[in-house]
Parts: C-alpha cells; structure tokens; sequence
C-alpha cells in the first residue's frame, strides 16, 4: 500500500523559509493573575478615540451648543433685557430638564454600547483585565467629556445671562450640572451593559419617569437624577437660587447622586463579568 | 522557550438558548497540536469556540483549561488567544497600535519588541500604520492574529480563520499554525473547508447538529466507519484476471472495472487487505498501486454529516 | 406566461422534461402599479400588518392613546348631557393640540421603520433597478406615512364630530354645529400629518440605524421646541428674533388649528409671540413641502 499522502502540511510549504532566526526570549507576566489600574489608560484612550470617532459627536456638540444659542439670543433679541429670573428658567426647563439628559444619554450609551453592537468588545474583554476597570474607564470618559461639554456650556451661557451679576447661582448651575452629567452617564453605560436597547430604556427613563411621573408625583421625586443636580444647584446658589430651590436639600442629592453612581458602577462591573458573547448578528 | 503544556477539558458541555440547543453533550480533551473543528454551517461550531474561549457560559457541563473554568475567569485569558470570526476590530485604529492595545491589555511592558514581533508574525509591518478601516479582509484577520498572538499564548482558539485570505496567506497562516503547534502549543480552529483542515489539522473535531460526530485522526475514523464499505483502486499488470478473480470473493461488495484501473469496493477492509496479496500472488498479478479511493476527509465529512 | 418546460428527450410511452430556468414572456405591470404597491406595503407596515405581532404594537398603542380622550369627550358628554358640553376640554378645534405628543411619538416609531431597514440592508438597489424612480421611492414613503398618521388623527375627530351630532336636541342642529367643522378638520389633519412626517422622515432618511434615529426624531422635537418655547417665554423677543417662535413644531400645529378653526391658541409660543396664527399655518405647510423635497433629494443621491 502507497504511504500516507503527506497532507498535514509537515513537509515545508514551499516558497517560506525553512526556519525562521529563534525570538528573542520573552518577558515574564507579571505576577498578578488580572490587571488592574494599569489597564485604566489604554482603555482610556481607547474609548476616547472611539468617541470621536463617530458622527454622533457632532449631534453632542449641537446639543451643547443650544444653552449658549440660547442665551446669545436672548442677550441681543430680548426686549426686556435679561435677568437672573430669566436664567433660572433657562436652567431648569432646557438644560436640566432636556440637554443634559440628552448628552449623557448620547455619551452613555455610545461609550460601551457602540463596542457591544459590532461586536468589537470582545477584544477587550477576551483579555485578563478586572472588569471593574473596564466600567470605570468607560464611565470616566463619558462622564468627563459630558462635563466638559455641558459644564463649559452653562458656564457661557450663564456669563453671557448674568455676567458677574450672581456668581452664586452660575457656581450652583455648573455644580448641578456636573452632578446630574456624572450620575446620568453613570446610569446610562450600565444600561448598555444589560440591554441592548438602551437607548430607548434611556429615553423612557427621561421622557416618561423623569418628565411625567416625577413632575406630577411627588413622592418619587427621591428617584430623579434631575432633582438630584437642582437641589444640588439651588443649595450652592444659596440666597440666589430662587425659583431653583428645592425641598430635598443639598446634602440628601449629593448622597443620592453618589449613591446612584456608584450602584450603576458596581452593576455595570457586575454585568460584564458574566457577559456572553455569541457569534450571532 | 519552553512552553508548559496545557490542558483543555470540554466535559459533557451543552449550551441552549431558551429552546433551541446549540450545542449538546460534548466531550474531548485537546493536546499540543492543531485541532481542527469541522461542521457544516449552524452546527454548533462558533458557539464551541465560544465557550472553550470562555465567552459564553455552558448550560451544563464544563469547560476548563489549566483545570480553571474559562467562563467568567479573565485571568485564563493569560494562557488564551482569541481570533474571533466577526469581523469587528477598531476602524479608527491601525495596526500597530491594536496590537499594542492587545499587548497593554495583557501587561506586556512597553519596548519589549513583542508587538513588532507579532506584526512580523503575520507579514503586517509594512502596512501597519495604516488605520484597519482600510484593510481588506483578510488583513484585517491578519492583524487578529497578531494581537492574539503577542502575549505568546500555550493556547489559541481561532474561528474560521482563513475566510477572507487569499491562497498566499492561507498558506502562510498554516504554516504559522504548524510551527506554533510544534512549539508545544494547543491549536484550535474551525473552518467549513475540508482542504484546510485536511492540510493542517493532526486532529479533527466534527461536529453535527450540536453534537460531536468523530473525534480523532480522521484518517483513524475512516477505519471506524465500519458499516460503510471502502473503495480502492488497483493499477495492476493483468487488470482482468485479479478482478475475475476478486468477484468471486464475499469480501468484496463492488468491481469497476475501465480501462487500466480497477476499483473495488469492501465492507470489510482487514479481510480483504488479508486476502488481497494471496489472490494477486494465486493469480500471477503484480499490483503497481493499490489506493484508497475515498480515505477523503471529504468523504469522512459527508459519511458523518448525513448519518 | 411562464414558457412551457422544454422536452429534452420524449417518446410514445415516456417523456424528460428540462425544468432549468425559464424566462417570461408575459405582460408586466409598470411603474405605477410599482408605486402604488411600495405606497399600500409602506401604508400597512406603518401599522405593522404583514410584519408580526411585536412590529403592531406601537403603531395600535399609539393609534389607541390617540383615540382615548375622544372616546371620553364623547362619553362624558353623551352621560351628562348639554350642561357640561362648556366644561368638556376637548373640542375639534384644540384636539390637535392635546394630541401633540402623541403624534411625535407615532413618527418617532415609524419613519425609522419605513426608511431604516432598506437602507441598513442594502435593499435599495433592489428598489432602483425596477421600474421604480428614485422620486417615487421616496415620494411613496412619505404619502404612506402621511396617510398613516392622517387616518391615525382623523378617526378621533370623526367621533368628536358623531358626538357632537349626536349629543344635541335636534339633529338638524347637530349637523349644522358639525359640518363646518368638517373641512378645517381634513385640511388640519393632512398639513400636520404631512409636516410632521416629513421632518421624521428626513432625519430617518439620514440615520439608518433604528434606534438611534427613533433617539434623533425624539430629541429634535423635544429641543426645538424647548428651546424656541423658552426664548419665546423668557425672552419677550423684539422683532426680528419672534419669528424664531416659527421654529417651535407645536406652535405650527398649534397655530395651523388656530387658524382654521378660529378661536384662541392654547399653545403659549402661539400666544406669547404675538404673531398671527395664520403665518404659523403658512409655516407648517413650508415645512412639510420643504421636508419632501430634501427627503425626494436625498433619495436621488443617495448611494445605492
């Protein structure tokens, strides 16, 4: 009987050098089992350039841009000038009550969701990285950029209303803002953990729970994110607060926004740590 | 560089989406060397590899390396690479940095050349600042490689690994595969293409419906297939006196006989491997070439797929 | 007709047959029967029939919250009789107004449903390599969700207009209280059907990805008219920057009712702008021709 047919493909493949020079030898990994902290700044910036990356963006940065529109054309068309008044309504009927949520929410659920839509997260969690780390890098990037965009907005808008007329109420609008921007994309990337459809599980969140149900019944006001940053901004704006002030005072929405935030962090990690990934779609 | 061997265990492992069982009692062991996982589409393959890579949690069952259960464990990713079949990577990023990514994510220290050696690995280096969103295909699988590649896994689990490359690179990664393999590691991958498994793989795994159809060398398996008949074909120096003769033998189930080739077909192969020399010897026959007609993985494959 | 298959071998007692391909030689219905179709396919899928059970639920949710107050109207007028008919908030003239939301709602689920899938699933080569114009693609699309959404909307007011037929003494009386009404309804009903679809569908026609174009309709309302409604309120706006209060999707539909039906506007940019309704109807008609025309454009350049 002819020997076996060599196809196992030991025989050289023709064409490649035989041997290829030995490697140099390889560092040792490093003693512990998963990485942690270190892992923080690739991931950082990974997420970051996949921020950018995307055409959304610019929807973000519209977004942002509206408070300061706003205020520009109030400043030039108003016919009775502006006032702090003014501003408080600015504040808590467009950009609480809409931009900010809007932003986070765009911000939130692009940071991981994007990754889990086509697929490329699993690049970063077929890896040995503590998945509380993946969370928190996630969250930094799109609770800072959301900072960054609505905190600089109120703080123009704000200048341009006010000038330096009431720098209590302009520190208590940026706090508010910076604590409903960090709570809410805290919530809204752990829902793209659990849910492919967070988006619109966001939306409803913010349409339905914070427009209509916390407007009309007071009891759940305990549970918006929104009460949350204006009570925190009316407590820092003091005598200046106005029509902002709140019945919940601004120790009880600090905790609960710190609350919040950190039960989405410690889900969110949960969550990834037991995430399956099929070949499907 | 001495690689500690390790050990792959798939146990009883079945995985279902609420009433649609995709992968159903699946027991082996892999050993250093290349695996192959072969299946018709939709036959459970991905979702294996899935769960070896421990992307997924087994419904029942267990698999483990190193005696760790994979799901759940992103420490076993030290020892595991992944070459995952969708064909998501980072657009925005090139080459080079994600496999720098891949690196950092597995604690290389930076300089240490493991990601040039990587990119070299795969023949990437001069394409590697580009952003993978200009890639073809088949570079894009490339880069995967790469990346699963820098951290010098014992293990290395790809899913359909050569879609998208052209003949040259399909060559090139087999040979890739062979030499890792022959450095002690443990290779497995899948693919729907005989010819590619046939040409790598010292094991196959075949998996039909879910559930595993033959394990082993699948020349070994097409021994096992008793209650099919083999078929050989005979170059001889008196075609027609030995096939007067072979019919009437009961081993022999089936004669064709054309002009200068004899083929016989046998439910039982040790008897008439037995019997053969003595009838060609009775018969005053030299035989020239006596091969198997079907010992195909092709024919291995189709015999298991329609059973 | 389909040619017959041909005989490859035949004899008195036996016959093969060639069953390969086969052309057809028969009439073929053209492109107005092609628009016709894509327009009643894109009518039922906007209220999910032919597409499952899930794919009805919003559209019929929708369609019922729509219907809800006016079955109440009717309801609470037919029980307690004339004297409460002053009390009864909801009229023909401001039903439009009341259902505001709603009507956001019912673009923000469909237009993406209509526009999305094809273009997310590379099916309009399919659709332009027919006798389909790229203009009647688009043109189809969007008379199907007008016509979706104006039968959403009218069916209410119908049963506004059979209550208050109904409710009165004398049915003489009640028709005559109700057919005037009957006009600005149809004409109220299409121009913010239309105006309201087209700005979903433009932006759906951008945004292939379901959800998050479902996410870019929502916010576009939710901002335009929180915005222009804060300016207008807050702002006691000079001339030029009143005419921003045009940019405000509920005080167009607020000021098209207005001015059709009479009466006073309910929505504060209407009332607190100072500009005539009239110039807000004219606005919802700009906008809706003005969205069909970058909707037709769009479809006439996009890469198939």
């Amino acid at each position: 009987m002819s020997g076996d047919a060599p196809t196992s493909g030991r025989a050289p493949v023709p064409g490649w050098p035989a041997a290829a020079p030995p490697p140099p030898p390889l560092p040792r990994h490093p003693s512990a089992p998963v990485l942690g902290p270190s892992v923080l700044g690739p991931l950082v910036d990974l997420t970051v350039r996949g921020l950018l990356g995307r055409r959304r963006i610019l929807l973000v940065g519209l977004l942002a841009l509206a408070p300061v529109g706003v205020a520009a054309i109030l400043v030039v068309g108003g016919g009775l000038g502006t006032t702090a008044q003014i501003t408080r309504q600015v504040y808590d009927s467009l950009v609480m009550t809409t931009i900010v949520p809007l932003v986070a929410l765009i911000l939130g659920t692009t940071a991981i969701g994007a990754e889990i839509d086509d697929g490329t997260v699993v690049h970063i969690l077929a890896k040995p990285v503590g998945r509380s780390w993946i969370m928190l890098a996630k969250m930094l990037v799109a609770g800072a950029a959301g900072v960054a965009l609505c905190g600089t907005s109120v703080l123009v808008a704000g200048f341009l209303l006010l000038r330096l007329d009431a720098p209590g109420l302009l520190l208590g609008m940026l706090a508010g803002v910076v604590l409903a921007v960090i709570a809410y994309t805290a919530v809204f990337v752990t829902l793209s953990v659990w849910t492919s459809r967070a988006l619109i599980a966001g939306l409803a969140y913010v349409l339905l729970w914070e427009g209509i149900v916390s407007t009309f019944f007071s009891g759940t006001r305990l549970l918006s994110i929104r009460e949350y940053g204006l009570a925190v901004a009316a407590g820092i704006a003091g005598p200046e607060a106005g029509t902002l002030a709140r019945d919940v005072p601004l120790a009880t929405g600090l905790a609960l926004a710190a609350v919040v935030t950190v039960a989405a962090f410690w889900l969110g990690a949960r969550r990834l740590a037991r995430f399956e990934i099929s070949d499907a779609g | 560089m001495p690689i500690l061997p390790p050990s792959v265990e798939v146990s009883a492992v079945a995985k279902w989406y609420g009433n649609v069982v995709a992968v159903n009692d699946v027991t082996f062991t892999l050993q250093p060397g290349v695996t192959g996982l072969l299946g018709p589409n939709g036959a459970g393959k991905s979702t294996l590899l899935h769960l070896v890579a421990g992307l997924l949690r087994p419904s029942a069952g267990s698999v483990s390396v190193d005696g760790r259960p994979t799901f759940g464990d992103p420490a076993v990713y030290r020892r595991v690479g992944l070459v995952p079949e969708r064909e998501g990577v980072f657009p925005y990023l090139t080459a080079r940095e994600f496999v720098r990514l891949s690196a950092q994510l597995q604690g290389l220290p930076v300089g240490t050349g493991a990601v040039d050696r990587a990119l070299g690995t795969v023949e990437l280096e001069a394409a590697a600042d580009r952003a993978l969103a200009t890639y073809s295909k088949g570079m894009r699988q490339r880069a995967k490689v790469a990346a699963a590649l820098v951290h010098d896994p014992a293990v290395l689990v790809l899913d359909e690994p050569f879609n998208g490359m052209d003949p040259r690179q399909r060559l090139h990664m087999m040979s890739l595969l062979r030499t890792l393999a022959d450095e002690g590691r443990v290779i497995l991958f899948s693919s729907h293409i005989l010819e590619e498994v046939e040409r790598v793989a010292e094991r196959v795994l075949v998996v039909v419906s879910g559930r595993l159809a033959a394990s082993g060398d699948f020349r070994e398996i097409r021994r096992l297939m008793t209650d099919r008949p083999h078929s050989f074909t005979l170059r001889t120096s008196n075609d027609r006196a030995l096939a007067g003769r072979l019919a009437g033998r009961p081993t022999v189930s089936g004669l064709t006989f054309e002009e200068g080739r004899l083929d016989v077909r046998t439910a039982d192969f040790a008897t008439f491997t037995r019997e053969l020399p003595v009838m060609a010897r009775d018969a005053g026959v030299s035989i020239f070439e006596l091969a198997p007609a079907d010992e195909s993985l092709e024919s291995v494959f189709d015999y298991l797929v329609r059973r | 007709m389909a040619t017959p298959p041909d005989l490859v071998a035949g004899s008195a007692t036996g016959s093969i047959f060639d069953l390969g391909y086969r052309g057809y030689d028969g009439p073929r219905l053209g492109r107005r029967h092609a628009i016709s179709t894509l327009f009643t396919q894109s009518l039922k899928w906007t209220f999910g029939i032919g597409r499952g059970g899930r794919a009805k639920i919003a559209p019929f949710a929708l369609a019922g919250l729509t219907l809800l107050p006016a079955i109440l109207a009717v309801g609470i007028r037919a029980l307690a009789g004339q004297a409460t008919e002053r009390v009864t908030p909801i009229t023909p003239q401001n039903y439009l107004t009341f259902v505001q939301t709603f009507i956001a709602f019912f673009v923000t689920a469909q237009a993406p449903e209509l526009l999305g899938r094809d273009q997310r699933h590379h099916v309009l080569t399919l659709y332009f390599s027919r006798a389909l114009e790229r203009t009647d693609y688009a043109l189809a699309k969007y008379a199907a969700l007008v016509s979706a959404l104006a039968i959403v909307l009218f069916v209410p007011q119908l049963v506004l207009l059979l209550g208050i037929v109904f409710a009165s003494i004398d049915l003489g009386a009640g028709l005559g209280e109700a057919l005037p009404l009957v006009v600005p309804i149809l004409v109220s009903t299409v121009v913010a059907a239309a105006f309201f679809s087209g700005v979903g569908l433009v932006i759906a026609a951008f945004v292939p990805r379901r959800a998050f174009s479902a996410g870019a309709i929502v916010a576009t309302f939710l901002v335009l008219s929180g915005v222009v409604q804060v300016l207008v309120v807050q702002g006691r706006l000079r001339d030029p920057f009143r005419y921003i209060a045009l940019l405000d999707p509920y005080a167009l539909l607020d000021g098209l009712a207005t001015s059709l039906f009479g009466g006073v506007g309910r929505n504060v940019t209407v009332t607190r702008s100072g500009i005539d309704p009239v110039i807000f109807a004219a606005g919802a008609c700009v906008v809706a021709l003005v969205t069909l025309v970058v909707l037709v454009v769009r479809y006439r350049r996009i890469e198939a």
